[in-house]
C-alpha cells in the first residue's frame, strides 16, 4: 500500500470527478489543516463569517451549512462563485476536519482550485479511495459491515484499494454470510467425525452433505453469472476502434460522441495518439478510445501509434473494426483488409467484435452484403455511413444488445467488482474438488475440510475472516458431545 | 534437603513431571515439591494417554525429549490408532494405561533423573523479592530458594469435591486440597476463577456381565508412542480389551429425576465445566432427544479390579449413581468401587502469561497445566515441558526462549490459544484448532521438534542420533522407491497390480509414483509381493522404525499436493503472522477501535500481529486498524494526532 495512506496530512480531491462537465463540481478537503487553512482558498460573501474565517474564529462559523463564497485561484484571483461547507472532526465523512467546496461543474475550474489549495495550503492530492480509507481508519465506517478488510490491508495498488472500499457494502455481506455459515456447517459436520469420533456422535449423512454443498455451489455460480451479465452496465464497456488508415474511425468516433473530438482529416494517420471519450447509450457507459490506423509504416511516431492501437484492443471489451466500404468493394484492396480482419479476430480473443462497414454512401450495399456473407461476418456486422447517419441507430442497438440484458433493471447483483468475482471463482474451484472427491469415494475427510476451508478463506476476502473457534462453537451448540 | 535450587516445580502431576525433567535434563538443579510422593504421575481420571489431538501432543512431548510417550509404552494395556481411514492429518494414537504402573514407572523416572530431587511437602506461598519470584515457603515453614518457580497445582487450589449434597475439601478422592497457595496468589493480586471437572464411578470388574457386551480390542500391530525406543517385549504388558455399552431411556429417567440432587443443577457447583466432556446429567439435560449415550468400560490396571466407566462422569448422590448404573446393559448387578464426583478448583486467567508461560508481571514465576485452565494429561504435560524448559533458561540466561509456533506444533497452538484467548472453561486440544494440522501429523513430530529438543538439551544425544539415522533411512528409502520400477510389459507385475483394483499398470512406473494412487498403499504393495522386504529392511534401522518411516513416506507422497499447498499458505501468512508488535505499542492512539477491543489488546499485549488478530473480539477490521498503526509507527509517522 502506498505510504501516503498512512500519513496524517491534509488531502484534497474532486468528489464529483474531473472528466465530466456538469452543473456543479464538488471538491473535498480533509485533514488537520482543512479547516484552518480554508481562508486561503475561499472568501465568504458574508462579511462577519468572512472575518471569522480569516481570523480562524471557527467557533463562530456555522458547521454543515452552505456559505456563499468567492473561490480563489493560486494567485488569489477570484475564479468562481461557489458555496462552501465546513465539517469539523469528528462529524464528517472521513472523521477528520473537512471542507467541501461547491464549484461550477467545469473540470477546468476544479483543477485550478485543487492547484490553488495544494499550492497555498500545502495539502496533497488524495490517493484513490483515500477519503474512504480515512473514514475507515477513524472508525467512521461501520466496522461490523467491513467485509473487505483483508483486501484493504493487502491491496497493493490503489485500484485494489478502491475495489475493496467499494465492497464495503451490506449487500455483499448479506449474500456471503449465509454461504459462510453453510460452509461452516459442512466443516463442522466433518470435524465432528474427525475430532469426536471416539464419542457418541451422529454419523455423517453424506447425501445431505452433498446436497448442502451443491446448494452453496449453486448460489456462488449464480452470483458470478449474474455479475458477468451486469458487469458492463455496472462498470461500463471499453470500446476500441480499429481499422486501416482512413477507414473513417475518427469520423465514426466523433459521430458517436456527438462532437468534433478527434482530429479528422483526409491524410492517413492523422490520429497519432489515443483519444478517449465517455458516452452513454441509454445508460450503458461506453469508454471510447480512438487508436491510430494500423498499417506498416516506417514513420516512428506512427509505429508507436500502431503499437498502442494493438494494446487498446487488449484493454477493451468491445472492438469496433471500421472498414471502408469502398475498400471492401474493391478486389484489389481486400488482401490487406482480410489480413486486418484476421489479425484483429485473433487478437480479440473473448472480446466482442463488431465490423462496421463505414462510408456506405461511397460503396455498393449489395457488394458489401456479399462481402459480409462471404467472410462469415453476418452476425456481427453493421453497415453505416458516418456522414449521412445511415445505420448508426442500428449500430447503437447492436452494441447495446451485446452487453445489456433486457431485464437488467430487475437484477441486483450480489457482488460488485472483478476482485470479488475472482474470490468466488476461486472458492468454486475448491468446492468442486470437494464434490469430485466425494464422488470418487475419497475417504480423507481432513482433506475435504482443508478444501472447504480454502473456499471459506477465499470468500472471507469479501466478508471477514473465519476462525476455528467459531466452528467448535457450532459443534458444541448443535451436537451431542460427551465422553 | 538443599535449600537452594535453580528451578522449583510445585506439583508432581503430568505438568510437574515434564517441567521438572526438562529443567533437570537441561542441567538445572531442580526440586519437585509434591503433596504426596506416592501420587506422582497419577491418572486421576481416565486411565488412558492420547486420543484425538492428544495423541499428537503426546508425540510432540516425546519428540522433544519428554517422558510421557516412553512412560505410556512402559504401561500400556491397549493401543489404538484412531481415524486411520479419515485422513492423514487426524490419525491419533491412544493407549489404555495401567494406572498403577504408569504412576510407579513415572515416579521411578523422576526419582532416578540426575539434578532432580523429589520432596513431599505443601507449598503455601512464594518468596517475592524486588518484583521477582525467588523461592517458596512450605507447610513446615522451610524457605526454599530458586531462580525460578513453576506452579503445576492441577485441580488442587482451593479444591472442593462434590458428590450429591456432600462437599469435601480435596483435589482428588483420597488427597487434600491446597488452600494456602491459593490464598497467597489471591493476596498477590491474581484473579482466580472457579473451574469444574468430573470423573465417573469406578466399577467392580467381577460385578459386570461382559459376556453380553461388545468387546473392543487394540490394534494388531501397535505403534509405540515414543519415536526413539520401545520396551522389550513390545507391547510390554499383557493387552486387555475394553467393552462398549449404552445408557437407555430408563437410565435417563432416573438421572432426570435425580437432577434436584445434582450439585450441578442446585447451584452448589459454581465453576464452569468443559463442554466437550459433560457429566451424564448434563448430557441427559442438554440432549433430551437422544435416547442413548455410549459408554466404554475400560480396565484401570492389571493390579486392580476396578473398571473405568468412560462417558458417565457424574456428581449425583451415590444412591442415584448406583440406581442409574444398574439400568445399563451389562451393569445390572454392578457394584461401585468408588463413586463418581465433581471437583471445583481455582485456576488463573492464562492471558497473564507470556508464550514462555512466565507470568508477565511477576518474572521468575511460571504456570503450567490445569492451573492455566486446561484439562487433560497431555495438555498439562505439554505446558509443563515448555514452562520447565523456560524456567531452566533463567539460569542459562542467554535470552533464548522456548516458544513453539502454531505452524510448528500443537503445543504452540495450545499455548498461543491460552495466552491469547484466555479460557472460561477447561480447554481441550482438538485437531481443528490447528490451522496447519496436515503439517502437524503425529508421525512428523520428531521431524518438527527433535532438533529443537536437542538444542535445548532436553532430548538426549543418543536419541537424537536415532532420529538422524531414521531420517537418513527415510531419504534412502525414498530414493530406492523412486528408482525401483514396475513394468506394464511384465505379465507378472501387471497381473498382481491389476488384481489390486487400483487401475492399469503403465509401461513403467516407480513404486513412489505408484503409491500416489488412491487406495494403493505401501503395505498393499508389500503384501502383493511387488515390494520386497529385502529392499526395505536394510538393517539401517530396526524393523518397527522402518514401518513408521514407510507410513510417513506413503503419507508425504500421497498427499504431497495438499502438503505443498499448506506450506504455501503458511509462507503467505507468515509476513503478517510474525510482524512483531513493540511492547510499548500505544493502543490508545488508534482511533476507531472500540473500547472493549482496546482493553483486550492492552490486557493481552500480543507479541505479534497474528496473535492480536486471534484475540476474541478483534475483528478483521480492528486487526487492520492495528496493522495500520503498526505501519505508521514503523514509518515514523508515530503519534501525531489529527
Amino acid at each position: 500500500m502506498d505510504k501516503n495512506y498512512f500519513a496524517n496530512d491534509t488531502i484534497v480531491a474532486s468528489a464529483t470527478g474531473l472528466n465530466v462537465r456538469s452543473a456543479i463540481g464538488v471538491l473535498r478537503v480533509s485533514g488537520p489543516m482543512a479547516l484552518t487553512d480554508a481562508g486561503k482558498y475561499v472568501r465568504l460573501k458574508s462579511k462577519n463569517a468572512r472575518a471569522n474565517l480569516e481570523t480562524r474564529n471557527f467557533d463562530s462559523i456555522r458547521t454543515r451549512y452552505l456559505y456563499r463564497c468567492d473561490v480563489l485561484s493560486r494567485d488569489n484571483a477570484i475564479i468562481d462563485d461557489g458555496l462552501v461547507a465546513f465539517f469539523p472532526a469528528p462529524n464528517s465523512y472521513s472523521g477528520e476536519d473537512m471542507v467541501e467546496v461547491h464549484l461550477h461543474g467545469n473540470p477546468l475550474i476544479q483543477r485550478e482550485v485543487i492547484d490553488s489549495i495544494v499550492h497555498n495550503t500545502g495539502a496533497r492530492p488524495a490517493e484513490r479511495g483515500e477519503f474512504s480509507f480515512r473514514a475507515f481508519r477513524n472508525g467512521k465506517l461501520d466496522l461490523s459491515q467491513v467485509e473487505a478488510v483483508e483486501a484493504l490491508i493487502s491491496a497493493e495498488t490503489s485500484l485494489g484499494l478502491e475495489a475493496a472500499v467499494k465492497s464495503l457494502s451490506g449487500a455483499v455481506k448479506r449474500f456471503i454470510d449465509p454461504i459462510q455459515e453453510d460452509l461452516k456447517n459442512l466443516i463442522a459436520s466433518l470435524e465432528l467425525e474427525l475430532d469426536f469420533s471416539d464419542q457418541d456422535v451422529e454419523v455423517l449423512d453424506w447425501s445431505l452433505f452433498e446436497k448442502k454443498l451443491q446448494s452453496v455451489q449453486g448460489r456462488l455460480r449464480a452470483a458470478v453469472v449474474q455479475f458477468d451479465s451486469i458487469r458492463p452496465a455496472m462498470n461500463g464497456v471499453t470500446v476500441s476502434f480499429v481499422g486501416r488508415p482512413n477507414a473513417g474511425k475518427s469520423t465514426l468516433f466523433n459521430v458517436l460522441v456527438g462532437e468534433e473530438r478527434s482530429i479528422v482529416s483526409q491524410i492517413e494517420g492523422t490520429t497519432r495518439d489515443v483519444i478517449r471519450e465517455q458516452i452513454y447509450l441509454d445508460g450503458l457507459l461506453l469508454r471510447l478510445s480512438d487508436t491510430a490506423g494500423m498499417r506498416d509504416t516506417s514513420d516512428v511516431i506512427e509505429s508507436e501509434g500502431v503499437k498502442r492501437s494493438l494494446e487498446e484492443i487488449k484493454d477493451s471489451e468491445l472492438v469496433l473494426v471500421v472498414i471502408d466500404s469502398g475498400e471492401a468493394g474493391r478486389t484489389s484492396a481486400s488482401a490487406p483488409l482480410l489480413a486486418l480482419i484476421k489479425e484483429v479476430s485473433e487478437r480479440a480473443g473473448e472480446r466482442k467484435l463488431i465490423f462496421v462497414f463505414n462510408k456506405i454512401d461511397n460503396g455498393d450495399a449489395l457488394v458489401i452484403k456479399e462481402f459480409i456473407s462471404n467472410h462469415d461476418l453476418v452476425s456481427n456486422s453493421v453497415i453505416v455511413s458516418s456522414t449521412t447517419g445511415q445505420g448508426l441507430l442500428e449500430l447503437q442497438e447492436k452494441i447495446k444488445s451485446e452487453f445489456v440484458a433486457s431485464d437488467l433493471l430487475q437484477i441486483s447483483p450480489e457482488i460488485f467488482c472483478q476482485r470479488q468475482r475472482e474470490a468466488l471463482v476461486q472458492a468454486m474451484g475448491r468446492l468442486s474438488i470437494v464434490s469430485d472427491n466425494i464422488q470418487t469415494g475419497i475417504q480423507e475427510m481432513d482433506l475435504l475440510a482443508i478444501d472447504i476451508r480454502s473456499a471459506m478463506v477465499a470468500i472471507s476476502e469479501l466478508s471477514g475472516s473465519i476462525d476455528s473457534e467459531a466452528i467448535l462453537e457450532h459443534i458444541f451448540s448443535n451436537f451431542c458431545i460427551g465422553k | 534437603m538443599a535449600l537452594l535450587f535453580d528451578v522449583i516445580v510445585v506439583g508432581g502431576g503430568h505438568a510437574g513431571i515434564e517441567a521438572a525433567l526438562a529443567a533437570a535434563r537441561m542441567g538445572s538443579r531442580t526440586a519437585m515439591l509434591t503433596m504426596n510422593n506416592d501420587h506422582i504421575g497419577y491418572l486421576s481420571c481416565n486411565p488412558a494417554i492420547g486420543g484425538q489431538a492428544k495423541g499428537q501432543l503426546a508425540r510432540e512431548i516425546d519428540a522433544f525429549g519428554g517422558e510421557m510417550g516412553r512412560n505410556t509404552d512402559r504401561s500400556a494395556l491397549q493401543y489404538r490408532r484412531l481415524n486411520m481411514s479419515k485422513g492423514p492429518a487426524v490419525r491419533s494414537s491412544r493407549a489404555q494405561c495401567d494406572k498403577v504402573l504408569y504412576s510407579l514407572n513415572m515416579k521411578k523416572a523422576v526419582e532416578t533423573q540426575g539434578n532432580l530431587s523429589v520432596h513431599q511437602c505443601e507449598v503455601i506461598g512464594l518468596i517475592v523479592d524486588k518484583g521477582r519470584v525467588c523461592g517458596v515457603t512450605d507447610n513446615f515453614g522451610t524457605k526454599i530458594r530458586a531462580k525460578s518457580v513453576v506452579i503445576t497445582a492441577g485441580t488442587f487450589l482451593k479444591a472442593v469435591m462434590h458428590c450429591g449434597a456432600s462437599q469435601t475439601s480435596g483435589g482428588r478422592a483420597g488427597d487434600g486440597a491446597s488452600d494456602s497457595l491459593s490464598d497467597f496468589l489471591h493476596a498477590e493480586g491474581f484473579n482466580l476463577v472457579r473451574l469444574k471437572t468430573g470423573t465417573p464411578a469406578r466399577l467392580k470388574r467381577s460385578s459386570i456381565n461382559f459376556e453380553i457386551l461388545e468387546r473392543q480390542d487394540g490394534d494388531k500391530n501397535p505403534v509405540p508412542f515414543s519415536f526413539y525406543s520401545r520396551p522389550d517385549p513390545f507391547p510390554f504388558l499383557e493387552q486387555l480389551p475394553c467393552y462398549l455399552t449404552y445408557t437407555n431411556s430408563k437410565t435417563h429417567e432416573i438421572i432426570a429425576a435425580a437432577q434436584n440432587d445434582s450439585p450441578m443443577f442446585t447451584g452448589q457447583i459454581m465453576g464452569k465445566g468443559p463442554r466437550y466432556c459433560p457429566s451424564i446429567e448434563d448430557k441427559v439435560f442438554r440432549f433430551a432427544d437422544k435416547d442413548r449415550h455410549q459408554i466404554f468400560l475400560e480396565p484401570e490396571s492389571l493390579y486392580s479390579e476396578e473398571i473405568y466407566a468412560n462417558g458417565l462422569s457424574t456428581s449425583l448422590p451415590v444412591v442415584a449413581q448406583q440406581r442409574f448404573l444398574q439400568t445399563i446393559s451389562g451393569l445390572e448387578e454392578v457394584e461401585i468401587a468408588r463413586p463418581g464426583y465433581a471437583v471445583e478448583y481455582d485456576a488463573l486467567n492464562p492471558m497473564i502469561l507470556k508464550h514462555t508461560l512466565e507470568v508477565k508481571d511477576l518474572p521468575g514465576l511460571f504456570c503450567a497445566g490445569q492451573i492455566n485452565g486446561t484439562s487433560g494429561y497431555e495438555e498439562a504435560a505439554a505446558q509443563g515441558l515448555v514452562a520447565g524448559a523456560n524456567a531452566a533458561m533463567h539460569r542459562i540466561n542467554n535470552g533464548e526462549e522456548l516458544v513453539f509456533g502454531r505452524e510448528e506444533a500443537y503445543i504452540g497452538v495450545l499455548i498461543d490459544d491460552l495466552v491469547t484467548k484466555g479460557c472460561d472453561e477447561p480447554y481441550r486440544m482438538f485437531t481443528s484448532r490447528a490451522e496447519y494440522r496436515l503439517l502437524l501429523r503425529e508421525e512428523t513430530a520428531d521431524r518438527r521438534l527433535a532438533e529443537k529438543g536437542k538444542n535445548f538439551g532436553v532430548l538426549s544425544d543418543p536419541d537424537f542420533e536415532k532420529f538422524e539415522r531414521k531420517y537418513r533411512y527415510f531419504e534412502d528409502i525414498c530414493k530406492k522407491l523412486g528408482s525401483t520400477y514396475l513394468y506394464g510389459g511384465q505379465a507378472e507385475d501387471r497381473g498382481v497390480f491389476e488384481a489390486l483394483g487400483v487401475g492399469a499398470l503403465p509401461d513403467r512406473v516407480s513404486l513412489l509414483e505408484a503409491i500416489r494412487r488412491p487406495r494403493l498403499t505401501i503395505s498393499t504393495l508389500r503384501e502383493a509381493g511387488l515390494l520386497s522386504d529385502e529392499l526395505i529392511l536394510t538393517g539401517e534401522v530396526e524393523a518397527w522404525i522402518a514401518d513408521r518411516v514407510l507410513e510417513e513416506v506413503e503419507v508425504s507422497t500421497k498427499y504431497e499436493g495438499y502438503i505443498d499447498r499448506e506450506l504455501k499458505n503458511l509462507a503467505k501468512l507468515s509476513k503478517q503472522e510474525f510482524k512483531k508488535i513493540p511492547t510499548d505499542f500505544n493502543y490508545s492512539e488508534i482511533k476507531g477501535l472500540s473500547n472493549e477491543v482496546r482493553e483486550r489488546l492492552i490486557k493481552v499485549r500480543p507479541e505479534t500481529l497474528g496473535q492480536a488478530m486471534r484475540i476474541p473480539g478483534v475483528t478483521p477490521a480492528a486487526g487492520a486498524l492495528v496493522y495500520i498503526q503498526l505501519v505508521r509507527v514503523m514509518k515514523g509517522l508515530g503519534s501525531h494526532a489529527p
